[in-house]
């Protein structure tokens, strides 16, 4: 994790399914951002993970949209607590 | 071998014709002359070609995963009878884009059209199909496209989806909020259509929406002028959209399952096994039915006919009867085993499967060095190899685009289907099902030990690609869409049949009615003396090592780098012009190919069977693939790309042939 990614935040990758937190971009080019920004992962979104895929990345749920992440990206990006 | 064509830069725009398909799409009509051009744009999947074949009658791909459209469609829009000016309309169908700005060439068609760097007018209007399902990031395009004077129509689908998942929009905040009419449509049920064709009627008579203003912004800060695009679509979702808080759906449940790590890929291959399974069984009796139809009472009534003005031994009796009825009709036999099987890929399309079976598939693809995204053209090719060269224009990366349109022919179409059911059903009757699959299985085998070899030699350095997809939630597939995508598709076996065959027919004819050896004269010479016969048996040598031989079986094999559908025909063709009885019925015409196998294996038939089979899954699979190939990626890639499938398939057939025969 970068300095500017807070201490709470964990890998997408190493989140169990069925937690929730807020997005955090973690260590993801700010060009890559803004393609998931278009698909509505944005930096502070509610998401859940729902599950884990067969090459080790995500399937997370932002509102009603569903998106498979590769286990690359689902390691770059960051999970922060919900309350936090 | 250096250049890599520069993909969206010089490709034309309009009209874009494409090569010809198995079952493409067709490249369209354009209105009259001054008519309004209407484009629909919108992200990927929100159901812009469903609402172009509605609103046109015209029959372009469709399907609920996302990449299905790469190319520009263009169709006429003639106005209801009580609607309108009763003006036509230019509409053109554009592939999906989140934005304006382009990742990859298909979005870069829709990009440049909007930038004026197209060879084609910027539209008059357009038509924002927006999912309400995920209203968001359907109206980033909005945001974009309104930062300029234009006409803008939003057209809102899968309102049924959104409220089943909580979320309902108010289509007249909606107006209110982007400035632009919001209609709501259902173009999978044809409703809405009257409603969409008065606002656009209204649009078009009425001057451009004032291009919205923005805040105080650098422009070169990409980021920063996002944000406030996804600001300004954040308060227009705010104002028009209530939504509950996201609970596990039906599809989510099912997800943890079809997209988990062991579960997800053996649910993939035991779907395919299904398919091919429950193809071959419900199949096989109607090809009965329908071959014996054509050798029996079509044959006889021809003969008959012939018989009437005196020609029944004519060179023209030959051939019409063991040219085109014995060739053609022997292919017809397969419409219902390709209607079958283009039904049920078409089901598991409309159902959004698909989608999920590239998400399990990622990791196999980045062995390879390809992402997980370039499945889906790959997918694409188990139906026809064509559209799945034009499929990789989904790809951001040149060089995995040239890596995947030299695996698409790798993956088997469906026209390889047919002669892998004959020889299946003639060799292994019990379990012809399972050696339909297998062959399946062996194309993945290939694609990948070709991608690994590709990888390891010539891309040593191409980089990764992160996969992030959007996954449609599932639906029940409608009986229209099922019934219409297979249709298209069996219509385009049905030209292949039509056309190309008809041709290759006439010249395999041709080249088989002219004598080379013995006392034959032009259309009355044993098959084994013709010209086509003196020319298949010169290439047959090359194939001893692999137990085929056979100057038939080599000379099905080059008719079939036409088209595969040619392989039957060719075979048809030259067993019924050696048999005095012909027409052929099916069961004859087996009785000979597996005789032909017999003489030339040595003994060993499975192993010559087997090795036949993977020679011609890896071989070219036709012209039009050719063409495609080098429409896409340009005559040297696709020059080496023969190459290396001619030697995968000879070295594999060989390999097979040797290995097999040892153990049998």
């Amino acid at each position: 994790m970068p300095l500017d990614t807070p201490p709470d935040a964990r890998p997408l990758a190493s989140v169990l399914p069925g937690t929730a937190g807020r997005l955090d971009l973690g260590t993801l080019p700010r060009t890559s951002g803004l393609r998931l920004a278009q698909l509505g992962l944005r930096a502070g979104a509610a998401v859940t993970v729902l599950a884990r895929t067969s090459g080790g990345g995500r399937l997370v749920a932002v509102g009603t949209t569903r998106i498979g992440l590769d286990r690359d990206t689902s390691r770059q990006l960051a999970l922060l607590p919900a309350a936090s | 071998m250096t250049s890599l064509r520069p993909a969206p830069s010089r490709r034309r725009l309009l009209p874009a014709r494409p090569a010809p398909s198995c079952h493409g799409d067709s490249p369209g009509t354009a209105a009259t002359t001054g008519s309004p051009v209407v484009a629909l744009v919108g992200a990927p999947n929100a159901g812009k070609s469903t609402l172009f074949n509605a609103l046109t009658g015209g029959s372009r791909t469709v399907g609920n995963w996302p990449g299905t459209t790469v190319e520009v469609g263009r169709g006429v829009w003639e106005p209801t009878e009580d609607c309108c000016d009763g003006a036509a309309r230019d509409l053109l169908d554009l592939p999906g884009a989140y934005s304006l700005d382009a990742s990859s060439p298909d979005e870069e068609l829709t990009a440049r059209l909007f930038a004026g760097t197209a060879n084609a007018p910027v539209p008059d209007l357009t038509v924002v199909v927006a999912d309400a399902a995920h209203l968001a990031r359907s109206l980033y395009l909005v945001a974009q496209l309104r930062e300029a004077d234009r006409r803008v129509v939003v057209a809102l689908t899968m309102v049924d989806v959104a409220e089943r998942r909580g979320v309902v929009v108010d289509a007249g905040r909606l107006t209110t909020a982007l400035g632009v009419p919001v209609v709501e449509l259902d173009p999978r049920r044809r409703s809405g259509r009257d409603a969409l064709e008065q606002a656009v009627t209204a649009a078009l008579s009425a001057p451009a929406a004032a291009a919205r203003t923005r805040g105080e912004l650098v422009d070169d800060d990409e980021l920063a002028v996002a944000d406030e695009r996804f600001a300004w679509v954040d308060g227009a979702v705010s104002t028009a959209a209530t939504e509950v808080p996201a609970t596990p759906t039906v599809t989510d449940r099912v997800d943890r399952w079809v997209t988990a790590p062991v579960v997800g890929p053996l649910l993939f291959l035991l779907v395919m096994w299904g398919v091919f399974e429950l193809t071959t069984t419900v199949a096989t009796p109607l090809q009965d039915l329908l071959g014996r139809l054509v050798s029996g009472p079509v044959t006889a009534a021809g003969r008959g006919l012939f018989g009437l003005v005196g020609l029944e031994r004519s060179w023209v009796a030959g051939f019409v009867l063991d040219g085109l009825v014995a060739g053609v009709g022997t292919l017809l036999t397969f419409v219902p085993l390709m209607a079958i099987m283009f039904a049920l890929l078409a089901l598991l399309e409309d159902s959004g499967y698909m989608a999920r079976a590239a998400l399990v598939t990622d990791r196999v693809m980045r062995r390879i060095g390809l992402p997980g995204k370039a499945f889906l053209p790959l997918v694409v090719g188990f139906g026809c190899n064509v559209p799945a060269i034009s499929a990789t224009r989904i790809l951001p990366d040149a060089r995995h685009r040239v890596m995947t349109a030299l695996l698409v022919p790798f993956t088997s179409c469906s026209a390889r289907l047919t002669v892998y059911v004959l020889i299946a059903s003639t060799f292994f009757p019990s379990t012809a099902g399972t050696v339909v699959f297998a062959m399946y299985v062996l194309s993945i085998v290939l694609v990948v030990v070709v991608g690994l070899a590709l990888r390891r030699t010539l891309w040593r350095t191409v980089g990764q690609e992160a996969l992030v997809l959007d996954l449609p939630a599932y639906q029940r597939p409608t009986l229209r869409l099922t019934a219409s995508v297979t249709w298209l598709r069996v219509r385009g076996f049905l030209r292949t049949a039509g056309g190309i065959i008809v041709v290759t027919v006439m010249v395999v004819w041709l080249l088989q009615a002219v004598p080379v050896t013995g006392s034959g004269s032009f259309g009355a010479v044993p098959p084994g003396d013709s010209l086509f016969a003196a020319v298949a048996k010169g290439i047959a040598v090359l194939f001893a090592p692999a137990g085929f031989a056979d100057w038939h079986t080599a000379g099905a094999l080059v008719v079939g780098f036409v088209a595969k559908e040619g392989v039957l025909s060719s075979w048809a063709q030259t067993y019924a012009a050696a048999d005095p009885t012909a027409g052929l019925p099916p069961d004859a015409l087996q009785a000979h190919v597996h005789a032909a196998f017999a003489a030339s294996s040595g003994g060993a038939v499975g192993a010559a069977v087997f090795a036949f089979l993977v020679f011609l899954l890896a071989y070219t699979p036709c012209m039009a693939t050719v063409a495609a190939q080098r429409r896409e990626i340009g005559g040297r890639w696709t020059a080496f790309g023969i190459v290396l499938q001619l030697a995968v398939a000879w070295v594999g057939a060989v390999a097979v042939f040797q290995i097999v025969r040892l153990f049998t």
